[in-house]
């Protein structure tokens, strides 16, 4: 039975470092929920606390209704009464158990009788395909197999919430494709509401329903995958989400519309005024696909520097106003390094940070 | 080569058979030899010495043909067999308890939020350094039936008539308690580690699996440490049937033998020393050691589940809510009772005239003029000599015998790790009597071995072998191996190499074992009391002697002595630990 998630103003201090600092997060029943953000932002933290691993320093975590945590008022409930299941990095499959046992285990702590708990485990196994190895001893697996029985030991109670802490991070890179289709595609069909840590941007866009990007115990944005990379919040957000160019330029209102002039390259009619006045220093951020070679044309010039070929496209770093861009190509195109050309901007794709205005809250999720 | 190849002449001429030869008789292979052979010799020659002694006729005896007397009435005097009896039941208890003692010690210091752990840790490792016979003078003067400072508060308190009792550390109890209280340390170096390398995930999981922490602990945590508390154990038994100082100071007064002490009293006691008897029942002792090693790495073999996980691994402690003071507060009567009080009640006895007549308003420092005088300056100067030589000399050789164990694919090195393993099946006692018998009866050498402080040097050298081998070894495997094909790669000839990147890594480890050895070798009694001689003595042997001649106070003196430097050796790893890579309680 699926269930939501609520978090609110949940806090974690050890000693004087704050891990998680006050956070609010709202998963709702049957969502793919993704906690994203470099080692040491608090993601896996916040996970522990939500599990009950850890105990929070503030705030409240209800299941449901269910108030799990609430050190203000004296509740803990202890992870073992929490009816979720994780998936831990290492997987932490019992070296001294078969792979059954494993699986078995919280079904036998559930104090099921003994033909629900074969049945159950045999039906779990097979979900994650490994029924033929249900006798085999655990340190016998391989790390794939490890990460099948870590979420087919999960998954067997029938949990309200999956905890999933990086699980994908041990495997190797094609392990881990084929791994997160399948966690995909079992979390989609037995509905389970499911929190997902990571610090692979790719995973986090491709698996989730929603992002929460973390940096330094905050949330720095929520919102569906597509949205977070397309309207970053914060250039933090922007970053982290894949590779950003970055520029310098001064800010020039010509008949009520923004301009961006990079020195010595040209000028970007940016269209919106917003949060922006006339000089204001800001750094132009943008991603290689809102930027386009235009040879003879476009909005700025730059010079050819280095080129690339990564597989069905060229990749250039040209530069402008003293900083390297790196722009794409079709793989026939072929221009000399040390040639100048021209750069046409996609205007939606470019975010503007340190304009003297808070920039607007980013609108509605592009749909 | 064929004419085909005349095109690509080839750079350097084919090595003959004969080139290979010489190649593969080089110099490495020459110091090899003789470093397998001098280990080899120092190790098997006193065992071989025993087996021959204890076939060999009493020096009064006419006929000189080899006999079975001594198996014969070894095993035909009920007082052997007693000991026997004893030695087997008392190792069992004891070492059941020091285990249970350790496995707690362990889990609360390493597995949970406990305050202070880092300093509870450290008070260990300084309490596995506190030599064991001043521990136990202290006890003696706490619980000796009569004079026993607890004894005589606890009749006051109780009011119980009489002169003598409740409590009589000279009997069964006081040598389990002594024991138990004194070999924790050394048990919780071994169990430690394996706590810390169990990935604490394998019980969350538990946890998350609808597990209590009790059931996590019982389905889990336990099972998981059971090959190293069941190793631990094994190594418990085996060290507390060959303990001798306790039996010797706390059993023999109160008529109890156990296997040490037997042969003790066989050669050390009686007028006339019975030679036959004691060399057979030490053979049958190394015989039962034995057994029992190779029975516990049966039991073992593959069942090792300890395994330190993935990238992010990280201990995380077990939350003990309102347990926590509780628990720290019984640490603390620990530590009381393993440390404190003996310690400070020696350092009170003192300076005492007397220690069975304990007053607070009357203090001497008579008994510190011993520690100015011929009588101890020169015992302090041998075992400093003797235990700055032999650690030496020991760390050196198990440096280059672990180099070539571990790292390189000679066959001589499975001869040269089976010799620093075969100590460790010879209770240190027995090597006395081995040693003891080959300076009597073995090659004779130009210079007279008994008695001499050379003979001592040599029995330590020994004696710390495979506790050495066990440290360097683990250190050694910890070396990536990459790290000394770079030099290679880079230039460095194998010399170079060696002493500048496997040496310097290898350093702390060094300095860590060059320290126990020292430890180990002032504190050591059992090893050497049969081999010293008016010139070679030990503060450990000057110790024993006041003990037996009932000059307590001046034991307390040499013994805390002894402490003190136990206590410089404690510091010495606590600093390099601190501030060098590895540690002592990886591998101890």
């Amino acid at each position: 039975m699926a269930t939501s998630v609520r978090i609110k103003g949940l806090l974690k201090e050890f000693g004087s470092f704050t891990a998680v600092d006050r956070i609010d997060l709202e998963i709702k029943a049957g969502q793919f929920f993704t906690l994203l953000g470099p080692s040491g932002c608090g993601k896996t933290t916040t996970l522990r606390m939500i599990a009950g691993l850890e105990r929070p320093t503030g705030g409240e975590i209800y299941v449901g209704d269910r108030l799990v945590s609430a050190p203000n008022r004296g509740v803990f409930v202890p992870p073992e009464q929490r009816r979720m299941g994780m998936v831990f990095q290492s997987y932490a499959i019992w070296p001294h158990m078969t792979v059954f046992e494993n699986v078995a285990f919280p079904l036998r702590e559930l104090r099921l009788p003994k033909a629900t708990v074969h049945e159950r485990t045999l039906a779990t196994l097979e979900l994650v395909g490994l029924a033929d190895f249900a006798s085999r001893p655990a340190p016998l697996l391989s790390g794939g197999q490890q990460q099948r029985v870590a979420l087919a030991r999960a998954l067997a109670p029938s949990p309200e919430v999956l905890l999933l802490d990086e699980p994908l991070s041990n495997l190797d890179a094609r392990l881990r494709e084929q791994m997160r289709f399948e966690i995909r595609s079992t979390q989609a069909r037995l509905g389970i509401t499911t929190i997902f840590v990571t610090h692979d941007q790719l995973e986090a866009m491709t698996l989730s329903d929603e992002v929460a990007v973390m940096h330094s115990g905050r949330v720095e944005q929520i919102g569906p995958p597509r949205h977070v990379y397309e309207q970053p919040a914060t250039r933090y957000v922007m970053d982290f989400l894949g590779q950003v160019n970055h520029l310098s330029a001064r800010i020039r209102v010509i008949d009520g519309v923004s301009h961006a002039e990079v020195r010595g390259a040209g000028t970007i009619r940016l269209g919106s005024t917003e949060g922006l006045a006339e000089g204001d220093e800001v750094v132009l951020g943008f991603r290689s696909e809102s930027v386009n070679l235009a040879p003879g044309g476009g909005d700025l010039v730059g010079t050819i520097t280095a080129a690339t070929y990564i597989g069905g496209y060229m990749e250039y770093v040209v530069e402008v106003g003293g900083a390297g861009l790196h722009v794409r190509a079709p793989a026939d195109s072929n221009l000399p390094i040390g040639s100048s050309t021209g750069l046409r901007m996609t205007i939606d794709g470019i975010r503007t940070w340190g304009g003297s205005t808070p920039a607007a809250p980013p609108q509605a999720p592009i749909s | 080569m064929t004419a085909g190849d005349v095109a690509t002449p080839a750079l350097e001429p084919q090595p003959s058979w004969l080139m290979r030869l010489r190649w593969s008789i080089g110099l490495p292979q020459v110091l090899l030899v003789l470093l397998a052979a001098f280990v080899g010799f120092l190790v098997l020659y006193p065992m071989v010495m025993l087996l021959i002694g204890s076939v060999t006729p009493p020096f009064s005896s006419p006929d000189r043909s080899l006999t079975l007397d001594g198996y014969r009435v070894a095993l035909t005097d009920e007082a052997a067999r007693r000991a026997i009896v004893t030695t087997v039941w008392l190792s069992l208890v004891r070492a059941l308890l020091a285990v249970g003692l350790a496995v707690a010690l362990a889990w609360a210091i390493v597995r949970t939020d406990l305050p202070g752990r880092g300093i509870l840790h450290t008070l260990m490792l300084a309490n596995f350094f506190i030599p064991l016979l001043p521990q136990i003078l202290a006890w003696t003067f706490l619980l000796s039936p009569r004079t026993g400072s607890i004894n005589v508060w606890l009749r006051d308190v109780l009011g119980i008539e009489g002169r003598s009792g409740p409590l009589n550390i000279f009997s069964y109890e006081g040598i389990i308690f002594v024991s138990v209280l004194n070999w924790a340390p050394f048990l919780y170096m071994i169990i430690a580690p394996a706590f810390r390398a169990v990935d604490a995930s394998l019980e969350e999981a538990a946890r998350m699996a609808g597990a209590t922490g009790m059931r996590t602990i019982r389905r889990i945590s336990l099972p998981l440490l059971w090959p190293a508390v069941i190793g631990a154990f094994g190594l418990a038994v085996v060290r507390m049937a060959e303990s001798f100082e306790t039996e010797l100071l706390l059993g023999v007064p109160a008529n109890i033998y156990v296997f040490s002490t037997q042969i003790y009293r066989y050669i050390g006691q009686d007028q006339i020393p019975q030679y036959g008897p004691a060399i057979a029942l030490s053979t049958l002792f190394v015989l039962i050691t034995s057994a029992a090693i190779l029975l516990q790495r049966r039991v073992l073999r593959g069942r090792s589940f300890v395994t330190v996980s993935g990238k992010d691994y990280r201990a995380r402690p077990a939350y003990l809510g309102r347990w926590k003071y509780p628990i720290l507060a019984l640490i603390g009567v620990y530590f009381l009772l393993a440390m404190v009080l003996p310690t400070v009640f020696l350092a009170l006895g003192s300076v005492q005239r007397s220690m069975a007549n304990l007053r607070f308003d009357a203090f001497t420092l008579e008994h510190w003029s011993l520690a100015g005088s011929e009588a101890l300056i020169g015992p302090l100067k041998n075992t400093l000599l003797v235990g700055v030589v032999a650690a030496t000399i020991g760390i050196i050789l198990l440096t280059f015998v672990s180099y070539v164990v571990v790292r390189t694919k000679y066959r001589l090195r499975h001869a040269l790790d089976v010799f620093t393993w075969v100590p460790y099946m010879v209770p240190s006692f027995v090597l006395g009597v081995g040693f003891l018998w080959a300076a009597l009866r073995g090659i004779k050498f130009p210079i007279v071995l008994y008695g001499s402080l050379l003979l001592i040097a040599i029995v330590f050298i020994v004696r710390v072998m495979p506790l050495g081998s066990r440290l360097m070894n683990g250190t050694m495997i910890q070396l990536s191996r990459e790290l000394e094909e770079g030099a290679r790669i880079a230039g460095a000839t194998w010399t170079s190499t060696f002493r500048r990147v496997v040496l310097p890594l290898l350093s702390p480890a060094i300095g860590i074992g060059w320290l126990i050895f020292m430890a180990v070798i002032i504190r050591d009694l059992s090893s050497i009391v049969l081999l010293f001689g008016r010139d070679s003595q030990m503060l450990s042997v000057v110790f024993f002697s006041y003990w037996r001649t009932g000059s307590l106070e001046g034991a307390a003196v040499v013994g805390l002595i002894m402490t003190l430097l136990g206590l410089v050796m404690a510091t010495g790893v606590f600093l390099l630990q601190r501030f060098g890579r590895g540690g002592i309680e990886q591998t101890v």
